[in-house]
């Protein structure tokens, strides 16, 4: 009975030191000299993050009257129309992004095949077949670096001049 | 550090292993969620386009300066200007050097496009030709909005502009075209 106590006692004592991690550290600290290296300034501390460098811009699109029509930028900088679409503006731009993390280490990339575009006044336009310019393996450098660019289709129909935005959530994550 | 903490305590006897086998496991949970599974949170990126419809420009009237006398008897570097909305300005001393009279009136244009939507105009400078030669400096306005009935109606612009007359200028009548491009800003 009594080593059942007893072993009871340590299990409990076990859950607590699972729970409480620093207790177990603190513990740890009687038996060896904890270390207090300080990690080197410039390494990567396991984070991933991504910065937007430029925004996806059609800038303006002349809409030749109510029909069916699409403008594209391709990841690659390249513009075209199609159907009611007769232009895409001069200062289209495709979308281009920064991530950074550990040096060398693969990553995935996720975005949305397709969005909605707004406007003010509840125009919606759809923002489709959208891609990247990334490998099927993409790889942060040596630096920790990778860029890649994006755009897409944009789908327009109807009456529906006026200013349009839609927003394009991205992540990234290490393979 | 787990491992120095067991091979120490391992003296203490089996439940103690027991423990310690437990919490080395705990030890082997933690070294497992390494940065391996980090995850950017999502960045929201924005895409952008604005819609327009096809612009259209024409003219609605012509500009005239009227009729222009050189009175003076020997002047040079009179201008007479003409604003966009029509006002006439008879060089610098109206009546003695020079005397306007006449119907003067601004070039007019007409755009149609989208409703409140900001047009950029230009036109530059040109020549009017007659018996000489005189440079046309236009005055046009720099942006238009199309306002609320922009793609319907339309809106109408003026625009203005100056010429340079001297004593010497030979008299007879003047011509000239102008360029005008409007552009969705």
């Amino acid at each position: 009975m009594g080593l059942l106590k007893s072993h009871a006692f340590l299990f409990a004592a076990a859950i607590a030191m699972i729970q409480v991690s620093s207790l177990v550290d603190a513990q740890c600290r009687l038996c060896e000299q904890p270390t207090t290296t300080a990690v080197p300034e410039g390494t990567s501390s396991g984070d991933v993050d991504l910065q937007i460098e430029t925004e996806l811009s059609f800038d303006r699109l002349i809409l030749m009257g109510a029909g069916v029509g699409a403008a594209i930028i391709r990841p690659d900088g390249a513009t075209s129309t199609e159907g009611a679409v007769m232009q895409v503006g001069p200062r289209a731009m495709v979308g281009s992004v920064l991530v950074h993390g550990e040096p060398n280490r693969a990553v995935r990339v996720d975005l949305p095949r397709r969005i909605d575009l707004f406007s003010v006044g509840g125009g919606r336009l759809t923002l489709d077949d959208v891609s990247t310019d990334l490998s099927s393996t993409p790889h942060l450098d040596a630096a920790g670096n990778l860029s890649f660019r994006f755009g897409g289709k944009l789908i327009i129909s109807g009456d529906a001049d006026g200013p349009y935005r839609g927003d394009l959530p991205i992540t990234v994550e290490y393979q | 550090m787990l491992a120095a903490c067991r091979a120490k305590c391992q003296n203490s006897g089996d439940q103690m292993n027991r423990l310690f086998a437990i919490t080395t496991a705990t030890g082997a949970l933690l070294l497992g969620s390494s940065p391996a599974s980090a995850v950017s949170p999502a960045t929201q990126a924005t895409a952008t386009a604005k819609i327009f419809k096809p612009l259209t420009i024409s003219s609605v009237q012509n500009l005239d300066f009227g009729v222009i006398v050189l009175t003076g008897a020997s002047f040079s570097g009179e201008v007479v200007t003409i604003s966009q909305t029509g006002a006439l300005t008879c060089g610098s001393n109206p009546g003695v050097l020079l005397t306007c009279s006449g119907a003067p009136q601004p070039a007019k244009y007409k755009l149609v496009g989208t409703n409140d939507a900001t047009v950029t105009i230009t036109s530059p400078g040109f020549n009017l030709t007659g018996p000489g030669t005189l440079a046309f400096t236009p005055s046009a306005p720099a942006t238009v909005n199309l306002g609320a009935s922009g793609s319907t109606t339309g809106v109408t612009f003026g625009i203005g502009g100056s010429i340079t007359l001297a004593s010497t200028t030979p008299d007879g009548v003047y011509t000239g075209t102008f360029q005008v491009t409007a552009d969705y800003q």
